[in-house]
């Protein structure tokens, strides 16, 4: 297989998968159970935030989005390296 | 967006959920839900074009606040408004002027009529939209004022603006920048003073004032005078609404104004775009990495052979 | 390059070692095996080189003249006209002719249609040089170039179309240039180099189509600003971004297409047999993916007409120019692809091609200045303004056929690789 990858990269991918899961388990626990960090949490960057007009507004939602999207780019090809690893 | 928000509301209810949305609420004082407030207290003018007698005052007193170089005929040579410029009938804002006072004649009055132009300070402005590196910004006092510090000088802000405000200063080699009115912000309007304009016209043809008290003011003098005015306040809505606004006796159009501008703000029509890319950004990745798996064929048909094989 | 195809039969450095067994120099693989009073001989034999040096002659003053003295000395600095023949051309023009390589990128490496494979490097270069010539032509038009890295780490305007279109092409640039140089590594001799870019092949590629729907998207999105200025018919507030992406499909297609003809005419003793054979196979591959899109595009050009319930428009003299434009610019170019296709005759795919190329530059200015302003005067762009464009594009042509000249494109490397 052409996506094969050493045991050490392997560990890698697998610890971050692990990390990833971990810090976004902990994210929807903490909105599900509606604890005061996640309010704090919205608050300190910014997604509570006083909008007057649709322009600011939309710079706000995009740069959000964009980061997120950023994110997603890390994830996704650990995420499939990870899925297309072969049994050894 | 509207109705997004008040669905919000319903259907989350109690609990954290309600409480942020309802200190979001409390914190921007909206009272439409989702409905921006636009700065309720921001300042505008309102222009009467009945009252304007193209004295040209404003524009000269707009050269001297700003401090732009002084033009080839003097501010009280009205020859400039015969002149015709290149392919526009009209003048319009320059490099060299924030502010153009033109003439027009119009057939159901026996004397021309005038109409100062400058930035109308909208309310959602196109340029500061289309601006990719927030040159621009609308202020609580309502003015849209502009930062040459991080300009690059693309000029979207030029095709974006429906009014065709903002200039650019081609001269200028290392030091280019856009060049637009910007409501006299830093001199005048922080410290709640009209701008030189206002201050400068002997007739009161302009007036300086909250945004929501100059709507009131200009449709009383349309109830009042019907027969001196249209029933239109230009500005109010277009463009999603200005700050500047226009009273006119004649039909807008024959006054110079651009009556083809629609009320949604310039965003609305970029907006179907925007929503897309972080969708294509997200759902690429998964779905075109899926279709390099189906269409590596050979490995999964020999891998199907295989399983025959074993059974 | 007479000079070869009279002396010599075999192509010339297609590996690292002499016929004799020993190395070539950098400088015998740059001066293509030529000493250099030879090469200087073979370049002012070629009337084409005398060209390129008037036109270089009279450009580059003026874009000297440009930096020295600003936009206003080249141009007509026009308020009502910010966007001249610089952007028309050079941004709007050029980048969809350079969809090429991410649409041999995916055939090829994503979809695995390894008989692309003679022509996708040729596919890669045209990409490359393409969106770099795009940014040259930006750097000309920008008040001040030298704040280009501005909305990527300065002061950053997310909501903003163009904030999208300046990181996708300085993204997308730098995934062409990885997956361009293995070539260069072959050719310089660097295999772990193309080891490397080998292993992120996949993950280049996906990202080359992420960033060219977006950014070809952008462009067309960047008119959604004025929608009260762009004539209606050129302007489709909903869908601008899929025409734009849609007809960049056919016209980087296209776009190979002319290249590799004039690749085979002119270059012929560049290129090795695998491409010269394979080339009209290739040729009416690429035809068919150009129809598909072109029908496409025809559909979903009337789709929003019939949206933005712009009917009435047809019957003016707007509307026969756009009716004009379609015919010419793209159904008759889709014609002759079908025809190609279906007699297998690859010589009206190059015609048709033609069209095709010109007639996405035409609908580009058309969105651009012809169609700008609609209602008000036509701006003609300066002379100077022409120059430089003329000026910048040659550069473009002599960039492409210096790498053309040396590198793996259109010859499959002999030595190690």
């Amino acid at each position: 297989m052409k996506y094969e990858i050493n045991h050490q990269r392997d560990w890698i991918s697998f610890i971050l998968m692990i990390q990833i899961s971990i810090a976004v388990g902990m994210m929807l626990l903490g909105f599900i159970f509606q604890a005061e960090w996640a309010k704090n949490f919205m608050i300190g960057v910014g997604m509570i935030k006083p909008m007057h007009n649709q322009v600011d507004y939309y710079t706000y939602i995009k740069g959000i989005e964009y980061l997120l999207c950023v994110y997603y780019f890390m994830v996704f090809p650990v995420f499939y390296i990870f899925v297309n690893k072969k049994k050894q | 967006m509207n109705n997004k928000i008040i669905n919000r509301r319903n259907f989350i209810k109690g609990g954290f959920a309600s409480t942020i949305v309802a200190s979001q609420l409390k914190v921007t004082g909206v009272k439409a839900a989702g409905d921006f407030d636009h700065y309720p207290d921001s300042m505008g003018v309102l222009v009467d074009i009945n009252r304007c007698v193209g004295c040209r005052s404003c524009e000269a007193a707009c050269n001297k606040e700003q401090g732009l170089p002084e033009p080839e005929k003097p501010f009280n040579d009205y020859s400039v408004f015969d002149e015709i410029h290149h392919g526009r009938m009209e003048r319009r804002t320059r490099e060299d002027r924030y502010t153009v006072v033109n003439k027009y004649n119009v057939a159901e009055i026996d004397h021309p009529l005038f109409r100062k132009a400058q930035c109308n300070h909208c309310l959602e402005p196109a340029c500061l939209t289309s601006c990719f590196v927030k040159a621009y910004s609308k202020t609580p006092e309502g003015a849209v004022i502009y930062n040459p510090d991080v300009c690059v000088g693309c000029r979207t802000c030029m095709i974006a603006c429906p009014f065709y405000v903002p200039t650019f200063k081609y001269s200028s080699a290392f030091s280019p920048r856009i060049m637009k009115c910007i409501f006299c912000y830093d001199t005048r309007l922080k410290v709640g003073r009209p701008p030189a304009c206002v201050e400068a016209c002997p007739q009161e043809a302009l007036i300086f004032g909250k945004r929501a008290d100059l709507l009131d003011i200009a449709r009383k003098r349309i109830t009042n005078n019907s027969s001196k005015y249209v029933n239109h306040i230009y500005g109010e809505k277009e463009a999603g609404g200005t700050a500047w606004l226009y009273i006119s006796p004649v039909e807008f159009s024959k006054v110079g104004f651009n009556t083809h501008i629609s009320q949604e703000p310039i965003i609305n029509f970029v907006r179907d775009f925007l929503s897309m890319v972080p969708m294509v950004l997200m759902i690429w990745p998964a779905l075109f990495a899926g279709f390099h798996l189906l269409a590596n064929r050979k490995d999964a048909n020999s891998r199907h052979d295989n399983d025959h094989q074993e059974v | 390059m007479k000079l070869f195809t009279i002396n010599k039969q075999e192509l010339p450095i297609v590996d690292h070692f002499r016929p004799d067994g020993s190395k070539w120099t950098l400088k015998e693989k740059l001066l293509l095996g030529l000493t250099f009073q030879d090469y200087r001989k073979q370049f002012f034999r070629n009337p084409v080189n005398w060209v390129v040096i008037i036109i270089f002659l009279t450009g580059i003053p003026i874009i000297i003249e440009r930096y020295v003295y600003g936009l206003a000395s080249v141009t007509h600095s026009s308020n009502d006209y910010p966007w001249g023949l610089f952007l028309g051309f050079g941004l709007f023009g050029m980048v969809p002719l350079s969809a090429s390589g991410f649409l041999l990128g995916t055939t090829v490496e994503l979809f695995g249609r390894k008989d692309f494979h003679p022509i996708e490097r040729l596919a890669l270069l045209n990409g490359l040089l393409g969106y770099f010539f795009a940014v040259c032509f930006l750097l000309v038009d920008l008040g001040l170039p030298w704040r280009l890295p501005y909305p990527m780490f300065v002061s950053l305007g997310p909501a903003a179309v163009l904030f999208l279109v300046a990181w996708h092409v300085a993204t997308y640039l730098s995934v062409q240039i990885a997956e361009v140089l293995p070539s260069f590594f072959e050719w310089i001799g660097w295999l772990k180099g193309k080891k490397v870019i080998r292993g992120m092949v996949l993950g280049l590629t996906i990202a080359g189509i992420i960033l060219s729907t977006l950014h070809q998207g952008a462009l067309g999105a960047l008119f959604t600003y004025a929608p009260g200025k762009v004539h209606p018919l050129w302007l489709s507030a909903n869908f601008q971004w899929l025409h734009f992406f849609c007809s960049s499909i056919f016209g980087g297609l296209s776009m190979v297409i002319v290249v590799s003809t004039l690749c085979k005419k002119f270059l012929a003793w560049r290129c090795d047999d695998h491409f010269l054979v394979s080339l009209d196979r290739l040729t009416l591959g690429l035809a068919k993916g150009c129809v598909f899109a072109m029908i496409t595009y025809i559909a979903i050009k009337f789709a929003a007409i019939a949206h933005d319930k712009e009917w009435v428009y047809l019957l003016t003299g707007w509307g026969q120019y756009y009716l004009f434009e379609i015919s010419l610019a793209v159904l008759l170019p889709m014609m002759l692809y079908v025809l190609a296709i279906r007699k297998g005759n690859a010589t009206v795919a190059r015609v048709a091609a033609i069209f095709a190329v010109l007639g996405i530059l035409w609908n580009r200015i058309n969105t651009c200045l012809v169609c700008f302003n609609w209602y008000m005067y036509r701006e003609i762009p300066h002379w100077k303004e022409v120059a430089i464009t003329i000026t910048v594009y040659t550069a473009y042509i002599v960039t492409y056929r210096f790498i053309l000249y040396r590198l793996p494109i259109l010859y499959e490397w002999k030595g190690a690789k």
